[in-house]
């Protein structure tokens, strides 16, 4: 299905939902919050999250749960992305895609059940079925521990350090009483899930489209299309930003796109990726798009600020065509490529 | 008992199919209404600082030359003291092979009250759509008029603070300023916008092609927005602000 004719546009939009249906055994789409990882095992360690250009933890911002039909390795297939969001970096982005099995170590052979589990219990789980342990900020791995109790468990310094001024200086000294209740070290952006609709197909006749090359006629005709062009104080910016409102028009609270092979939308005419931009998958194939995420999904981060702040125009995800076994979690080198194709100009 | 992946879906590929393994997923979970009373969501970060009032006026975006993409800003700021006004309507030709191709051309000017004004050119099929897209346009538009004295500075500021001359192509269009009492001497295509600016003294000269609508209208918006850029002596006085990192070209 992966080389097939791209179908129809998926449309993603966040919704808030309870937080069990937000947990790994769901198989959400989220954003926000702790990834729900999929596979318990090769999870990315803090090298691999750690932002390419300030070298601090990444944040997580979405996860798509995207299996691909007809595939036996790929039943469960999730793709995680995440983004730097600590001024004045704002710019680290890390794609990884995990891929399970139906019959795997891990979640049963039958589809979780629709009602909400009895036990209220912990709120947040910290701890994967393999044993490994995740940081109690940012729910990725977490190898290093608190040197005084040995329970708290972080990825990184940053976070310890987060965690230790927000209240495990009280309660580390405690060995007997270790509280579940994680305070918000405002590291994590506000959780939502991914609701899925299909795309309407848009008439042809509402996207009206400037047909500047048909140009025939006598001169003064060019000359009105000239005037035309001027008078309207549009540049191919304007035009491409302008095309980019009218399609999302129908639906202007989408914040995902999905759709393998699907011809992305733009909005700016800076930084458009050529085919010859994409690199190949160390597999071999071609690299295609599966989703991009549109600016909308910034008013629900509520992470805007005068000064800098995390911003994109749109970002395109292209993951390998064959979906290839090679370009799974852990591997920095085989990820599937993120473009922040364009910034907004401002 | 049905499960996505298995034998192609019941759905289409594509995230759709984790809805088996969760049952009706999209059906009803969210409820929403379509097409009723859209909010505007903005799509670029000086909207989204704009929708969370963190940029109060439109002359915060103008102190640092920010550009506008969504008119949604203009309307958040400005809102109801917008009115526009239709210029006029000009039926323009292209010849192809079978016939002649009409459309329609709308040239629409929108102003507040309170010196902001704009102008947009639209050309469509319809009349309708292009008179709607021209005030799309003319929102992105809208610079702010600077007024001023003549002679005493009694009452309010009624004209151009100096003489100031805009043009498009051949037509140039001259701003003088003029003591209070004089109203704007002009032909009625200039008099139109200077009258929305908010000047209400003004002597004109044109030069050039004046019966091109269309140019006419555009070098009088010309001469109105540059006034602004002129360094009168009230700004000279040295300030500094911080811009909002809205990143720059």
């Amino acid at each position: 299905m992966a080389a097939a004719g791209a179908g129809p546009v998926e449309l993603g939009f966040a919704e808030s939902a309870p937080a069990w249906r937000l947990r790994s055994e769901q198989f959400p789409s989220k954003v926000g919050g702790r990834p729900a990882w999929l596979g318990a095992a090769g999870l990315p360690g803090p090298p691999a999250l750690a932002c390419t250009l300030c070298r601090r933890p990444l944040s997580f911002l979405l996860q798509v749960y995207a299996p691909l039909p007809g595939r036996a390795d790929a039943f469960h297939r999730g793709i995680f992305l995440f983004c730097c969001r600590e001024p004045p970096c704002c710019a680290g982005l890390r794609v990884f895609r995990n891929q399970l099995p139906r019959k795997n170590d891990f979640y049963s052979y039958e589809p979780p059940s629709e009602s909400p589990p009895p036990e209220t219990g912990e709120s947040v789980c910290l701890q994967l079925k393999s044993g490994a342990h995740l940081c109690r900020v940012c729910g990725c791995l977490g190898p290093k521990t608190c040197s005084r109790c040995h329970k708290a468990y972080y990825c990184s310094k940053e976070h310890q350090t987060l965690d230790w001024r927000l209240g495990h200086k009280q309660t580390c000294a405690q060995p007997d009483h270790f509280d579940h209740i994680i305070p918000d070290h405002n590291f994590l952006f506000p959780e939502f899930e991914i609701v899925i609709e299909t795309e309407e197909e848009i008439m042809p006749e509402v996207v009206e489209k400037e047909d500047y090359s048909e140009i025939t006629g006598s001169m003064g005709e060019a000359l009105e299309e000239e005037l035309d062009s001027m008078a309207k104080h549009e540049s191919r910016e304007d035009t491409i930003f302008q095309k980019f409102k009218t399609q999302i028009a129908l639906e202007p609270e989408q914040i995902l796109r999905y759709g393998r092979g699907i011809a992305p939308i733009w909005i700016s005419g800076e930084n458009i990726p050529q085919e010859k931009d994409i690199p190949d998958c160390p597999c071999g194939a071609k690299r295609i798009l599966e989703f991009q995420v549109m600016p909308q999904l910034l008013n629900y981060l509520k992470a805007d600020r005068l000064g800098k702040s995390i911003d994109w125009g749109i970002l395109a995800v292209f993951t390998c065509a064959e979906s290839c076994s090679l370009g799974v979690l852990a591997h920095p080198a085989k990820l599937s490529l993120v473009f922040i194709p364009v910034n907004l100009r401002r | 008992m049905q499960h996505g992946g298995q034998g192609g879906g019941v759905r289409g590929p594509g995230m759709g199919n984790c809805g088996n393994f969760h049952g009706g997923f999209s059906s009803g979970i969210r409820g929403r209404g379509k097409a009723e009373g859209k909010e505007w969501m903005p799509v670029t970060k000086l909207g989204r600082l704009v929708k969370d009032m963190k940029i109060k006026s439109l002359e915060e975006i103008y102190l640092f030359s920010l550009p506008i993409k969504e008119s949604e800003i203009i309307d958040f700021c400005l809102g109801a003291s917008l009115k526009n006004e239709v210029f006029k309507i000009m039926p323009v030709q292209k010849q192809t092979c079978t016939s002649q191709c009409t459309r329609f051309k709308a040239f629409v000017a929108i102003r507040d009250y309170n010196g902001h004004i704009g102008l947009g050119v639209k050309c469509s099929k319809e009349v309708a759509t292009a008179i709607c897209r021209a005030i799309i346009l003319a929102k992105l538009s809208i610079v702010p008029v600077c007024r001023g004295y003549w002679g005493n500075k009694i009452g309010k500021p009624h004209i151009v603070p100096c003489k100031v001359t805009g043009h498009c192509n051949s037509v140039l269009v001259h701003l003088i300023l003029m003591p209070r009492g004089t109203g704007i001497v002009s032909a009625p295509v200039p008099k139109k916008p200077l009258m929305m600016a908010g000047i209400d003294d003004c002597y004109t000269s044109a030069r050039g092609c004046t019966a091109t609508l269309g140019n006419f209208a555009k070098a009088s918006f010309d001469a109105i927005s540059k006034i602004y850029r002129y360094l009168t002596p009230d700004h000279w006085k040295e300030t500094r602000t911080q811009a909002p990192a809205v990143a720059t070209t």
